[in-house]
């Protein structure tokens, strides 16, 4: 089932200096799409058009069927989470177990159910213990994961990361990558949908989306688009760790395929 | 900017600390009130003064406020007291007994009734000062925040946001911190890169200050624009109804606390009126049976 379906996109913040160039793309639900691009090509202004932040000047986009516009916004706002990139300025309760909290007041949730379900959230992403903490005594790791429980609580369908581990260092970006993972397993039914500089962590998805330029340049399996060196090239992506490997591993005249996993490989060298 | 200490709120939990703020709140205005009261007789206004002041000094203790930290907010005052201090013994004022004179300036009268009036005042300010240091440093501003808007709730009726009023003080407060950290952060890079903000004379400063202030509010205004995202995508509508997580409950502690401050503000009433409209006599005389000196 079509989750998310764009079509010919148009937005622009100033007129006529289009960001977003008639863009159109379709996410199926439950997948895991990595949006990747150069900085100023339009991903986080995609990413507030699909929560409504952002009305487009012309095309559409459907949620779950439903057409997004200005009067169906908080039915949208429902099935939408998203999460930032500044783990900061995100964060608006007083405390871990009130910023928890927000979404479900504004969604009319009675005091009984949030006294419930805002500690079963904190502990979903391991912060269970600093639920009477304020932001000053969090790291940007914690911030984040208190970012992915606020998203998480509101049950919704689409997930949309906007760079949310590149204010990150290496420890609080992995365990939001590990989250990420677990809810997947958890809830195969979730999409996702994240936007990313790290080559790796856009590899571990189902589908990349590669923007340029407002367009939608390309969309195809992690393993097709490493395949197209010419790509690659011409907008200037890193290659993968696993690619990496594996070209310098054919370079030692050893067979390997692109789509053989790591165990695989190993296997392979062993031999 | 980390010397910010005059009433912080310090994490312990003191009978203080466990009273709902709402009630914190009302009894501090109870307290000011009491602070207020003034008897007919001066020293009798100086028993009760003292007698409030013993009280609060009590309270201060139990709350675990620092008295060192009242200490220093008392040093940074010392100058308005001093001018209050001149105002008092300069200004002329018929109320003056005019045989009390204690010493002539140039032939200029200074009454003893100065520095009494001058007295009043200070205590004043000085309780004043110590009931709002146990109210801040006792309370969390955000319950703070919770309380007051509990307070501004009836204004709802003529149409008052008191809601959005509450949650924009509350985001207020939650951003001081990461503000304080900006500015430091602020000043460290424009230092680095040869701003002097301690040396200089007054047009040189001015223009280091800038070169604080505008990068500060360039990065408040992406921080609030941010943050308005990452409410509104969480659904948060400034006119929706809501339901409230946080919970302000009246306990028993806050009505004893509640029936201690009354029983003051009761005997501090009654002799006030006593003093005041039945008979005025000084509560010294009335205690002691000796007339005081003046
Ligand atoms: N609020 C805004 N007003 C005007 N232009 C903007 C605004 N936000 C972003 N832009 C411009 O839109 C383009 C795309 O920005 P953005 O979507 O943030 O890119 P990305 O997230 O891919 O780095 C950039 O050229 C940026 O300068
Ligand atoms: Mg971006």
């Amino acid at each position: 089932m079509k989750c998310v379906s764009i079509k010919n996109l148009t937005y622009a913040y100033i007129k006529d200096r289009p960001v977003i160039k008639d863009l159109s793309l379709d996410i199926e639900e439950g997948e895991y799409v990595s949006l990747v691009g150069h900085n100023g090509c339009g991903k986080s202004t995609l990413a507030k058009l699909l929560v409504g932040l952002l009305f487009a000047n012309q095309g559409s986009i459907e949620i779950c069927g439903l057409e997004l516009n200005s009067k169906n916004i908080n039915e949208i706002r429902k099935k939408v989470a998203i999460v930032f990139q500044n783990p900061d300025n995100q964060f608006i309760g007083a405390t871990v177990e009130d910023d928890i909290a927000f979404s479900l007041e504004n969604m009319c949730v009675p005091r009984e159910e949030m006294l419930t379900l805002v500690p079963e959230y904190a502990k979903k992403v391991g912060m269970e213990q600093f639920l009477t903490k304020e932001p000053g005594y969090l790291s940007g790791g914690q911030k984040q994961r208190v970012a992915v429980a606020d998203a998480l609580i509101r049950n919704p369908e689409i997930l949309i990361l906007d760079e949310a581990t590149s204010m990150l260092d290496p420890a609080g970006k992995q365990d939001i990558l590990n989250l990420v993972k677990k809810m997947r397993s958890e809830n195969p039914n979730l999409t996702i949908i994240s936007i990313t500089h790290d080559i790796n962590e856009a590899y571990d998805s189902d589908r990349i989306v590669l923007m340029h330029e407002g367009v939608n340049v390309l969309s195809c399996t992690p393993v097709e688009l490493f395949e197209k060196t010419d790509i690659i090239s011409k907008y200037n992506l890193d290659l993968p760790f696993v690619i990496e490997l594996k070209t310098k591993i054919k370079k030692l005249g050893i067979d390997v395929k692109e789509s053989d996993s790591l165990e695989t490989i190993g296997v392979k060298l062993c031999k | 900017m980390n010397n910010l200490t005059f009433g912080r709120y310090s994490p312990f939990n003191t009978f203080t600390h466990k009273l709902d703020p709402r009630n914190k709140i009302f009894l501090m205005i109870v307290l000011f009130v009491c602070v207020f009261l003034k008897v007919t007789v001066w020293s009798s206004t100086l028993i009760i003064a003292g007698a409030l002041f013993l009280f609060m000094i009590c309270v201060m203790l139990i709350s675990k406020v620092s008295v060192l930290s009242l200490l220093k907010s008392l040093g940074a005052m010392w100058i308005l007291f001093l001018f209050l201090l001149i105002i008092y013994m300069f200004v002329p004022n018929p109320a003056y007994k005019a045989d009390h004179i204690a010493f002539t300036i140039n032939n200029y009268p200074v009454y003893y009734d100065a520095f009494i009036q001058w007295g009043y005042i200070v205590i004043r300010l000085v309780m004043m000062l110590m009931v709002t240091m146990i109210l801040t440093s006792t309370t969390k501003p955000m319950d703070l925040t919770y309380g007051l808007e509990w307070y501004l709730t009836p204004l709802k009726l003529v149409k008052f946001p008191s809601h959005i009023v509450a949650m924009t003080l509350s985001i207020a407060l939650r951003f001081i911190p990461t503000l304080i950290d900006e500015t430091n952060r602020i000043i460290k890079a424009q230092s680095s890169r040869g701003v002097d903000f301690n040396h200089g004379g007054i047009f040189k400063r001015f223009k280091a200050i800038f070169a604080l202030i505008i990068p500060l509010f360039v990065s408040a205004i992406t921080r609030s624009e941010e943050l308005s995202d990452a409410m509104e995508a969480r659904g948060y509508d400034p006119y929706a109804k809501r339901t409230r997580y946080r919970k302000l409950q009246f306990h028993l502690v806050d009505l004893l606390a509640l029936i201690i401050v009354l029983l003051v503000f009761g005997a501090i009433l009654f002799l006030v009126i006593y003093n005041n409209h039945v008979s005025q006599v000084d509560i010294i005389y009335w205690i002691s049976g000796v007339h005081p000196i003046i």
